[in-house]
């Protein structure tokens, strides 16, 4: 069938109007995608740590908690006012039904109090001033937990049931500081503290961040292929088709019920700037066609394009796609479905690449402005030869032995971000965020309860408290002990473990009897036979996490015999430990698996397996010199950060791919691909630097690092692939010398001035 | 000399009768066309692979609530609030005794529940919650300290239990609640005690 270009332009038309709809129809769903990050999203379903959480639930109930600081700006809590403060306070807060059943406050929760009164004719009385300074002084519970170290705040506490929750409880508690504020202006600080409230601020944070460097990648990319090819057919279209493949990318996601997360989140970036690397080759190459060859029709040229560039862009959104699902290797679930939508973005991109674009190239007259003349500015010849790249190496290289790992979720935000503020004072004032759960399960007929096991339990937390990381531990010993108190003498110190076990099981009791068999619970199971202990660590980064484990272990070790008893090792702190360990781990899978199948991949489809090495090669020594400077930088390898390995090698061998399989064969058309991969890595690079831009200083760090893989593979792959030329002839010629300009001199040449 | 290129060429180069080149025309060697269909075919490949996982690759949940305390053993809220005013205890004794009943834990030590419901005792711990216990009416009698042949106890009574009472178990059976240990008048917590008419037999506890 022979169709007129003017008839195709039609058709061109009707199929935009046609496939608008679609699109429109087909990003109804964005409305449903939801924003939610979690660390349990980091680890494998079978990870042991998510195994000793759920065992932990499932002994010793849910217990993560939501933490309000009442904190009086000149008050102390001893002050008759702060009290009178902080009812009114709650009392505004306990309008919630659910909020008044579950609020917990330490401090001043009522107490047994030996001496009966007729006007409060039960057990349980208010504490006055002296008792709690007392109980503080005394107890382990109260004193860790109750008050501030500065003597001015009082937490209250209440269990964190879901993200949702929490958000909405922090609302509710925004609107009674506020109403305190209006009659006490000034006189307080109310925080709120917990896992749930850094996901959730992480959470609006990411999103907040997407927001504003989606448009700038969009701008950036606007700009830059207006100085490359200066028209605004092609800026149209390839705003075009950014824009169609974030929204149908979304969309996808949505359907398939994936939130917007810490990695999901820089997908659109991505694609966005990787999704356009072809389109540069495709004009590029159109345009250059069409200056040599000025009397051939348009459709005719777009169709050669099309075909010179198939294999080369096929096989570089292949293995960039590679990159990505090699991400499904990996055990952590966040990894897996941000390969997956990360993949399938690439492919719609492709897909209107490999349509779209030639179509409008065929059908649609393209204006290009004139350009002014300008000069070459060559490469030096020192940099592209072998030896400064063997020096480089020798250089940067052993770099990577100072790469060491570390994360925390706090260190997704800028340190003056209230969130990372909120958490390092409560650091100070109280015993931090993050926990770390041990469970003990007797192997024996024994129980918890017998006094010789209590002691044990007791010189293993002594152990383990030593350690500077470790703020503040909690165990059934510290249960009967602060209770033994209670019940007796205020003025008394704080009782040893009780010796009998009829005393221990009256004192369990009483925290039955007084409605507080939660906080037994938590620490002894229903049959005695399983306790859990706690220890808050002083920070949340994967070192601090990582010594108070290896604490944990030994301690065990000396405190127990063999076979005594089974332990494991959950809690936010150890979570965050193993998942930052699985990621750094399994990036190292990714990585040779995605290095791997895109050998295979290209030496199958191209049948030239010594090529396809060497773009391997390539790849890998650009990240080796990545990893080097890193290491040289001081830069920490985390959750996001260590994701540029994979994407370097998804991104990154498009260069290797271009150098090797181009169907230019005299050392001018080299050049011509040399300067095309230059302005590859030059508009991806600016492209992906937005990501710098992140409010994230995680997000801006792997921002860095994917630039440094992608400039570093441009340079490898540059260098390797020019070895041949350089044994045929001994300089790479400009492209000054060529006859025809090139329509990419813009990213080597500077202007001359009119 | 670079030569000038009419953005509007491609339209002039129609052919005469308006049609434009045959789209096969391509200067590719036949190798790289193998090439494509290998690389295409992989494509392909790949986005089935990718289509497959999508549709296995589950959204993730939270971890689900675990609550270990049983029916009984907790009532809500939580511990004892400071913030809670006392509550009116309704005075006709049906109501007083359903109110009771709603906020009330199990008394420890309690054991086997046959043969208690004469009695319903209610031991108050705080301004919001009390301990309940079934009782015979020989056990509230020893309690009473009025223990003897034939003798009734009142369908309702107010009684004291003192907190150091509360602290020792004379008879070592951890029930803290020992024979003459309720009081007839204060100071003490207040312990009510429901018996005949006004404890009616309610099948187990609260």
């Amino acid at each position: 069938m022979r169709l007129t270009v003017r008839k195709g332009r039609y058709c061109l038309s009707a199929a935009l109007c046609v496939g608008l709809f679609g699109l429109l129809a087909a990003t109804h769903s964005i409305r449903d995608l939801r924003i939610r990050v979690n660390d349990l999203d980091f680890l494998s379903a079978n990870s042991p740590v998510l195994a000793a959480d759920q065992a932990i639930r499932e002994h010793f109930g849910s217990d993560e908690r939501l933490i309000i600081a009442f904190e009086g700006i000149e008050r102390q809590w001893s002050d008759p006012e702060f009290r009178q403060d902080l009812a009114f306070f709650l009392k505004q807060l306990t309008r919630s039904h659910n909020i008044s059943q579950l609020l917990l406050d330490r401090l001043f929760r009522p107490h047994f109090d030996a001496r009966d009164t007729t006007s409060e004719p039960y057990f349980l009385h208010p504490p006055d001033r002296p008792w709690i300074e007392r109980a503080l002084a005394v107890t382990a519970v109260r004193g860790q937990l109750a008050a501030g170290r500065s003597g001015r705040t009082a937490f209250l506490e209440f269990p964190a049931l879901s993200a949702s929750g929490v958000a909405s409880i922090e609302q509710r508690v925004r609107e009674a500081a506020a109403r305190l504020d209006s009659q006490r202006p000034g006189a307080y600080r109310v925080r709120v503290f917990g896992r749930h409230v850094v996901l959730n601020s992480l959470g609006k944070a990411i999103f907040d961040d997407l927001k504003r460097l989606l448009p700038w990648s969009f701008l950036i990319i606007a700009l830059l292929f207006w100085g490359m090819f200066r028209s605004w057919v092609l800026v149209g279209l390839i705003l075009f088709q950014s824009g169609v493949t974030v929204a149908l990318t979304l969309a996808i996601q949505a359907r398939l019920g994936h939130p917007l997360s810490l990695m999901t989140a820089i997908i659109p970036v991505l694609i966005t700037v990787l999704g356009i690397a072809d389109e540069i080759h495709f004009f590029d190459t159109f345009l250059t066609l069409r200056s040599e060859e000025p009397f051939r029709s348009a459709p005719a040229l777009a169709w050669e394009t099309l075909r010179r560039l198939f294999f080369p862009c096929t096989a570089i959104t292949l293995t960039t796609v590679i990159g990505f699902v090699s991400f499904w290797a990996t055990e952590a679930p966040a990894l897996q479905v941000f390969g997956l939508i990360a993949g399938i973005g690439l492919a719609v991109s492709w897909l209107i690449s490999v349509t779209l674009v030639p179509t409008v190239l065929a059908v649609v007259p393209i204006r290009v402005r004139p350009r002014r003349r300008s000069r070459t500015r060559r490469l030096p010849t020192w940099f592209l030869h072998p030896a400064f790249l063997a020096i480089l190496s020798l250089a940067l290289i052993p770099g990577i032995v100072r790469l060491h790992i570390n994360d925390g979720w706090t260190r997704n935000f800028r340190p003056t971000h209230p969130i990372v503020q909120d958490v390092r004072w409560f650091e100070k004032e109280s015993v931090g965020l993050y926990q770390l759960d041990l469970m003990l399960v007797l192997k024996d007929e024994h129980r918890w309860t017998e006094p010789t096991k209590l002691v044990a339990l007791a010189r293993l937390q002594r152990e383990i408290s030593a350690f500077p990381e470790v703020t503040a531990s909690l165990s059934l010993p510290d249960l009967l002990r602060d209770r033994a108190w209670e019940l007796g003498e205020p003025a008394a110190p704080r009782p040893p473990l009780p010796s009998k076990q009829s005393e221990v099981d009256r004192l369990l009791g009483t925290y039955a009897l007084f409605n507080e068999e939660t906080f037994a619970r938590m620490f002894l199971d229903r049959s005695a036979t399983a306790t859990r202990l706690i220890f808050a660590v002083a920070s949340d980064d994967y070192r601090t996490a990582t010594r108070v484990r290896y604490a944990v272990d030994s301690a065990i070790q000396k405190t127990f015999r063999q076979g005594e008893v089974e332990s494991r090792v959950g809690g936010s702190a150890e979570r965050g430990r193993a998942l930052i360990e699985s990621i750094v781990g399994n990036q190292g899978i990714s990585v040779l698996l995605s290095l791997g199948v895109s050998l295979i991949v290209l030496g199958f489809a191209s049948s030239q397996g010594g090529k396809a090495l060497r773009c391997i090669a390539a790849n890998a020594w650009a990240l080796l010199l990545v990893l080097g400077t890193a290491g040289w930088l001081g830069l920490e390898m985390g959750v996001a950060s260590s994701s540029f390995l994979a994407l370097g090698v998804g991104v990154g061998l498009d260069y290797g791919i271009h150098m090797a399989f181009h169907h230019e064969g005299t050392a001018a058309d080299h050049d011509s691909v040399v300067q095309r991969v230059a302005a590859n890595v030059f508009i991806v690079s600016a492209g992906l630097s937005v990501m710098m831009l992140s409010e994230n200083p995680t997000i801006a760090q792997l921002g860095f690092l994917i630039v440094g893989s992608l400039v570093a593979s441009g340079y490898t792959a540059v260098v390797i692939f020019s070895l041949d030329r350089r044994e045929k002839a001994p300089s790479i010629t400009s492209a000054e010398e060529m006859n025809t300009p090139h329509p990419l001199q813009i990213e080597v040449t500077a202007h001359q001035n009119p | 000399m670079k030569p000038h290129i009419d953005p509007l060429a491609d339209d002039c180069q129609e052919g005469e009768d308006g049609r434009v080149a045959r789209l096969s025309h391509s200067r590719l060697p036949a190798s790289s066309a193998k090439m494509e269909r290998r690389m295409a075919t992989l494509f392909l490949l790949a986005l089935v692979l990718i289509a497959w996982q999508a549709l296995r690759t589950k959204p993730l949940g939270p971890p689900s609530l675990e609550i270990v305390t049983k029916k009984g053993e907790q009532l809500l809220p939580v511990a004892v609030p400071s913030w809670r005013s006392d509550p009116d205890l309704p005075l006709k004794l049906p109501e007083r005794l359903a109110f009771l009943k709603e906020r009330a834990l199990l008394w420890p030590g309690v054991g086997n529940m046959e043969g208690l419901s004469d009695c319903q005792v209610f031991v108050r711990l705080s301004p919001q919650h009390w301990a309940w216990r079934p009782a015979s009416l020989i056990q509230v009698q020893q309690w009473l300290g009025t223990r003897r042949a034939g003798g009734s106890v009142k369908a309702w009574q107010l009684l004291h239990f003192p907190a150091v009472s509360f602290l020792d178990d004379d008879d070592g059976d951890g029930d803290p609640l020992d024979a003459r240990e309720l009081l007839e008048a204060g100071p003490g917590a207040e312990v009510e005690v429901f018996c005949g008419s006004a404890a009616p037999p309610s099948g187990g506890r609260p």
